[in-house]
């Protein structure tokens, strides 16, 4: 194994994509960096969206149905209920807190900035409680009460998670976002001669005259593959919470990540998602290499094997963008688990299947795998 | 104890061609083994379905009584390949490296084979600022490491400068003496002869035995007085020759064709001052063996 570790460590194509993927970590530091910058932009006017809904400008005279406060009234412009009267005053507390909770954002007052989030959000489901008209610009308001509160209780700031800057959610966007189609792309580049070029340069027979059974030779190229390829992951990885938490702190691993199942959401804490993240990563990783491997022993032409590899493996996702009827069976493929956080997550709306399962399917696929091999080997014993 | 190397009906196809042809061939004591042929006519190919590299199509092939197939004939017999089975980027001691752990040597017994090999200097270099010499010295190397009793080497003296050549010579000749077989295949006849004498042909898929083949002209390098005359006379019996000199012609001749020149020189009187075969014998043999068949298609 350590011979196959240095022809694969010594080549210089490998050198350079190892070098890409690390760069590309800082990359995505900095672009997160960015983001970030944006954020303040993005929260003055997700709240000036919601404040929008509720209040018109000076001197409006259009329809009322374009402003909360003005559907309130009746045509004489009067409150006709009590019920007017305390949808009314909860519209006003909102508004107030709408610009209290933008001055906590400026300020960077973040458990402020929840506390007052949560008022305004309990307000909010409180307005709807009593049959106001529904919130255009905030449709997840239970979602997020919940989130809310799990965050003060826990005494967590709350953070934009998806572009999070902190050590463990940098992790989190890493695992679900930087990672998720470029895991099949970077095995494919390095890996796609890992098998080919010694047959196209006949090193190949170095090691056949050697007493080695072809069995005992794949094998060795799977293991070293796999841990190359997570050891290089688990390197990236930490090496950009390590980077992140230098700059940013660690943030916390038990910040709350939504659940949808069906119509529910739940709550689970951020180092629970990143292990399952983890997990049908390893085994999707596990996977694709096997597969890769597979189709280089039977292609024989390095360029070949990565071309037909990476069509057989989006080829589907692209089937999946054009007719959504598959769907449904796409929990049952392993194509389909590039892409973790919606399998974990839920929210599109096509998750069939709880983690376990997925684990379940992921496993089966690997042992599929084994399979064939250990029938290709029967075939063409030595 | 049993057959060293036995081959039974060996057939070997690439596409329509036929390479091996119900080859039958047995090694049954240590000995050096030449296997003569020109390029392309399957000498390779029957190394490598020896060593189990290239499947053959029917027969069967068995080293040290065991199926060629068994893998763990390495152990006991070592194939060495042309240097392409090298990896460039990775220096000559790790390649070697590779090999002991495989075959469970010692990493004393590996310095010592170095030293023996005069290898050392170069064996922290990356195998692609190799010369061709260090190469096959390297092979030799990755080759004896497991100490074998079956040595099969494809064109080990191909490229190789007089004083490889020569070392390697060297390094066959005291293999054979402490009782390793060797099948060597090349067409270097020269440096062939200078090994060994036992010589096996290949020809049209079989394997023919130097004793085997009939020898149907020879080619003479004549001096005499009457170069002319004689030339004319030659000319009449169907021999072709090339004149040299005034006093000096090359001329290939069947057996009949000397003796009749022999009775025609003793008849004319002319002086024959020397008369001798152009080539060494081995030469001769493949000369009359492949030359006349030189419009066979040899490009495999």
């Amino acid at each position: 194994m350590i011979f196959e570790w240095k022809k694969w460590s010594k080549n210089p194509k490998n050198i350079l994509l190892v070098s890409l993927a690390l760069l590309s970590v800082f990359v995505s530091l900095a672009n997160l960096y960015d983001k970030n910058q944006e954020a303040d932009q993005a929260v003055f006017e997700h709240l000036k969206a919601i404040n929008d809904e509720i209040d018109p400008p000076q001197g409006y005279s259009g329809p009322s149905e374009n402003y909360k406060l003005l559907l309130l009234l009746d045509e004489h412009g009067e409150l006709p209920s009590s019920k007017e009267r305390a949808l009314q005053k909860i519209l006003i507390d909102i508004v107030y807190l709408l610009e209290d909770e933008h001055t906590a954002q400026l300020e960077k007052k973040w458990t402020k900035k929840t506390t007052i989030q949560t008022n305004r959000l309990k307000l909010q489901q409180k307005y709807l409680d009593l049959g106001g008209e529904p919130w255009r610009s905030e449709t997840n308001i239970a979602e997020q009460l919940a989130r809310n509160q799990w965050l003060l209780e826990r005494k967590i700031p709350v953070v934009e998670l998806e572009i999070g800057q902190q050590g463990f959610y940098f992790v989190y966007y890493l695992l679900n976002h930087w990672m998720n189609f470029l895991i099949v792309i970077m095995i494919g580049l390095l890996f796609f001669d890992f098998l080919t070029s010694e047959c196209e340069r006949k090193n190949y027979l170095f090691m056949a005259v050697q007493p080695v059974s072809q069995k005992r030779f794949f094998k060795r190229k799977y293991i070293v593959a796999l841990s190359i390829f997570i050891g290089g992951l688990i390197t990236l990885l930490v090496l950009g919470f390590v980077v992140a938490s230098i700059f940013h702190g660690t943030g916390s691993l038990i910040y709350p990540v939504s659940i949808y199942q069906g119509t529910t959401v739940k709550l689970i804490p951020l180092w629970l998602f990143l292990l399952k993240t983890i997990s049908l990563q390893l085994l999707f990783i596990s996977f694709t290499l096997s597969f890769l491997l597979l189709l280089s022993k039977w292609l024989k032409n390095a360029l070949e094997v990565l071309g037909i590899f990476l069509v057989i493996m989006f080829v589907p996702i692209l089937i999946e963008k054009l007719l959504p009827k598959i769907q449904a069976i796409n929990a049952y493929l392993p194509f389909f688990y590039m892409d973790l956080s919606p399998k974990i997550a839920g929210g599109s709306g096509n998750v069939s299947s709880s983690f376990l399962t997925q684990l379940a399917i992921l496993i089966s696929w690997n042992l599929i795998l084994a399979l064939v091999w250990r029938l290709n080997w029967k075939e063409k014993k030595r | 104890m049993g057959k060293i190397l036995e081959i039974k009906g060996v057939t070997k196809y690439f596409g329509e061609q036929q390479v091996l042809d119900e080859l039958d061939f047995s090694l049954d004591e240590p000995k050096v083994l030449a296997l003569v042929a020109p390029n392309g006519t399957g000498k390779t190919t029957l190394l490598n379905s020896i060593a189990n590299i290239d499947q053959i199509d029917e027969g069967t092939i068995r080293v040290f009584d065991q199926p060629h197939t068994d893998y763990q004939l390495f152990y006991k017999m070592s194939y060495l390949q042309d240097s392409s089975i090298l990896y460039g980027h990775l220096t000559g001691w790790d390649h070697l490296e590779f090999v002991r752990k495989e075959q469970g040597k010692s990493k004393e017994e590996l310095q010592q084979l170095i030293l023996d090999l005069d290898i050392g200097t170069y064996m922290k270099k990356k195998v692609k600022h190799y010369s061709l010499g260090m190469k096959q010295h390297l092979l030799l190397a990755i080759a004896l490491i497991n100490q074998p009793a079956l040595l099969l080497m494809d064109e080990p003296l191909n490229g190789l400068d007089p004083d490889s050549i020569i070392k390697v010579r060297t390094i066959i000749r005291s293999l054979a003496s402490k009782g390793v077989s060797m099948i060597i295949s090349s067409h270097n006849l020269d440096e062939i002869e200078k090994v060994t004498d036992n010589v096996v042909f290949l020809y049209e898929g079989k394997l023919i035995e130097k004793e085997e083949v009939m020898i149907d002209a020879i080619e003479y390098t004549i001096v005499l007085k009457e170069v002319e005359k004689a030339l004319s006379f030659l000319s009449r019996i169907d021999v072709t020759c090339t004149k040299l000199s005034d006093y000096k012609f090359v001329g290939t001749f069947s057996k009949q064709q000397f003796s009749v020149f022999r009775s025609f020189c003793k008849e004319q009187e002319i002086e024959l001052f020397d008369c001798q075969v152009t080539h060494g014998q081995l030469e001769t043999i493949y000369f009359n063996l492949y030359e006349k068949n030189s419009e066979a298609q040899y490009d495999i």
